[in-house]
């Protein structure tokens, strides 16, 4: 079990966090905070409890891969990178600026830990099953997580993957579903009803588990027993709410795309130093 | 040229441990040996050209060298973001073959025909596009494909409709980039990209009839060209056709055209593929590349009026 001081350690990260991106998407004048905001538990989570990861030697080759798929969270990405020092902190400033490795949607652009080339949905997963069975192949170790949008459930790509994973028995594989129930243009239930996503993915030979994506505890519990099954790959569906964090951003599509004012930026950071 | 390319491949896959071979479903009658030989580097992902695509991307991105499979229209056109953001934008060692390139599934229709698959791939940075003209070349290239990093688009057409055969005398000396010279003559240049190269002998032994001696090129390279060697090969005012089983926006015809141009040189391009149009009929893949104009009777005729214009403008 998740120790109580354990879990105030990780939520005063997030708030830190949580207002290094604001301060990086303010400057750039960026959009996808309220992404950021609602994968960066699972972020934090992974990185601080899960991953074997070596952020001075990032290509290791025993190192688990992140990819991840929804790209556009990539200043959630980056502010956990630089908090596990695989680069400065002070890099964070670049994001987005002229001539930045640190690209608004995550690329193979040199970022130590940027394992793939993503944000066109649907991509992540399919290179996901590249790397996992490259390690079954190859009897390493590693394991590989992928990390998705409800949106990216859309796209056939995805399907074909989690057909494959299924198939192949890639217990290497742990897929997240960062489910906050929004799409580009409105609500998932609305425009194209994943429900009932667990059967679905169970149909394809997958385990699978549900969290509270925002909720380190909870994370814990899921994350505890990866694989689920050994000869089957885990998808964990982490509900988890858009622009966590900051009550005004919280499950509003609009920050999907528009960046702070200074009004704003000053009652986020306010509301996150409480 | 499947054939050959299979043969090439597993002698290859024998040497190099960190050859696999992904698949999408494709590969009855010519993948059997391979797959029994080396069961676990051949990945059959199904019917699923997306997932094959990003598959071997991050197969290559953990240090594999992997041949991705299909036919032409869809391993290049399906999948074509895949190709574009998983494996060219990062250079990886994925060489895509497409086969039954062009015509070659002549009573498929449109959906079979691959005739966009070089324009799309030659638009990509980083993509090395390869089309072999007869069974030497398919082996040759196929060797070469592995010569150097990053991602490469190998297009296996048929070298006629009968028979897969040998055009060159001896096995050529290739190189990416570098035109092989077939037949010397002082007359119009031909120039062959792939499968149309038993098609363009034909053409030039035609014309050799109505004495005119043609020279021949073949060019199995599409990107990168060796644009000194190339450009070494035509004479001032001199008429260069080039002749490729696609269309003839964005392929080879396109390629020299565009550095012709770019140079401001004085030679007059004439791009010899299908044209502008989808064609919705069955038919042998010489009647479809007929409907296209391009038979020998046809192109001899032209080469013909295009030299008489040329010697009437001369005697003004």
């Amino acid at each position: 079990m998740i120790t109580k001081q354990k879990i105030s350690i990780l939520e005063r990260k997030a708030r830190n966090l949580r207002k290094r991106i604001i301060l990086m998407i303010f400057k750039a004048k960026a959009s996808h905070i309220g992404s950021a905001y609602s994968v960066l538990e699972i972020l934090i989570y992974l990185y601080d409890s899960v991953l074997r990861i070596y952020p001075k030697d990032a290509l290791n080759p025993k190192r688990d891969r992140l990819v991840l798929s929804k790209g556009w969270a990539a200043s959630a990405l980056y502010s956990v990178l630089a908090d596990k020092k695989f680069f400065s902190e002070k890099e964070l400033d670049n994001y987005c600026m002229n001539g930045s490795k640190l690209i608004g949607i995550t690329t193979m652009s040199g970022v130590p830990g940027v394992e793939a080339t993503t944000g066109s949905m649907g991509h992540g997963l399919p290179v996901g099953n590249g790397m996992a069975l490259a390690a079954k192949k190859k009897k390493q170790k590693y394991r590989v997580f992928v990390v998705i949008s409800d949106g990216e459930l859309d796209e056939g790509s995805t399907w074909e993957a989690i057909f494959f994973a299924g198939h192949h028995h890639l217990d290497n594989l742990v897929l997240v579903i960062d489910a906050n129930g929004w799409q580009s243009f409105g609500k998932t239930k609305d425009i194209l009803n994943s429900s009932p996503l667990p059967e679905k993915l169970k149909s394809f030979h997958w385990e699978v588990t549900e969290a509270e994506g925002n909720d380190f505890t909870s994370l814990e519990k899921a994350f505890s027993k990866i694989p689920l099954k050994k000869g089957r790959p885990t998808a964990i569906i982490a509900h988890t709410t858009k622009g966590n964090g900051v009550s005004f951003m919280e499950d509003r599509n609009e920050w999907h795309y528009k960046y702070p004012s200074g009004e704003e930026l000053k009652e986020a950071l306010q509301e996150l130093s409480k | 040229m499947r054939g050959t390319f299979v043969n090439t491949l597993m002698k290859m896959m024998e040497k190099d441990k960190s050859i696999l071979v992904v698949s999408a479903d494709m590969g009855f009658n010519t993948f059997e040996a391979l797959r029994d030989k080396f069961p676990e580097r051949f990945i059959n992902t199904g019917v699923s050209e997306a997932d094959a695509a990003g598959i071997s991307a991050g197969l290559a991105q953990s240090g594999y060298t992997v041949f991705l499979y299909a036919q032409a229209s869809f391993v290049t056109l399906r999948c074509f973001e895949q190709i574009r953001l998983d494996i060219a934008s990062n250079n990886l060692n994925v060489k895509i073959v497409g086969t039954s390139s062009g015509f070659t599934l002549s009573q498929y229709g449109v959906s079979h025909f691959a005739l966009e698959d070089v324009a799309a791939m030659r638009a990509l940075p980083n993509m090395t596009v390869l089309c072999p003209g007869d069974l030497y070349e398919a082996g040759e290239v196929t060797k070469l494909s592995c010569s150097f990093k990053g991602p490469a688009y190998i297009r296996i057409g048929r070298t006629n409709s009968d028979r897969d055969v040998y055009i060159h005398s001896n096995r050529p000396k290739l190189k990416i980039g570098d035109p092989i010279v077939v037949e010397k003559g002082s007359g119009p240049v031909i120039v062959s990209t792939g499968s149309m190269l038993f098609f363009a002998k034909e053409l030039v032994e035609k014309l050799n009839t109505k004495k005119i001696k043609p020279l021949l090129v073949s060019l199995p390279t599409v990107k990168p060209l060796n644009e000194r060697k190339i450009l070494g090969l035509f004479r001032r005012n001199g008429t260069i056709y080039v002749l490729e089983e696609h269309t003839a926006i964005g392929g080879l015809g396109s390629a020299i055209s565009e550095i012709v141009t770019d140079r401001g040189l004085p030679y007059r391009v004439v791009r010899l593929g299908t044209g502008d149009k989808f064609l919705h009929v069955a038919g042998t893949r010489e009647y479809l590349l007929g409907l296209h104009g391009l038979t020998v009777n046809k192109i001899v005729a032209r080469i013909m009026r295009d030299m008489e214009k040329k010697a009437d403008f001369r005697k003004k």
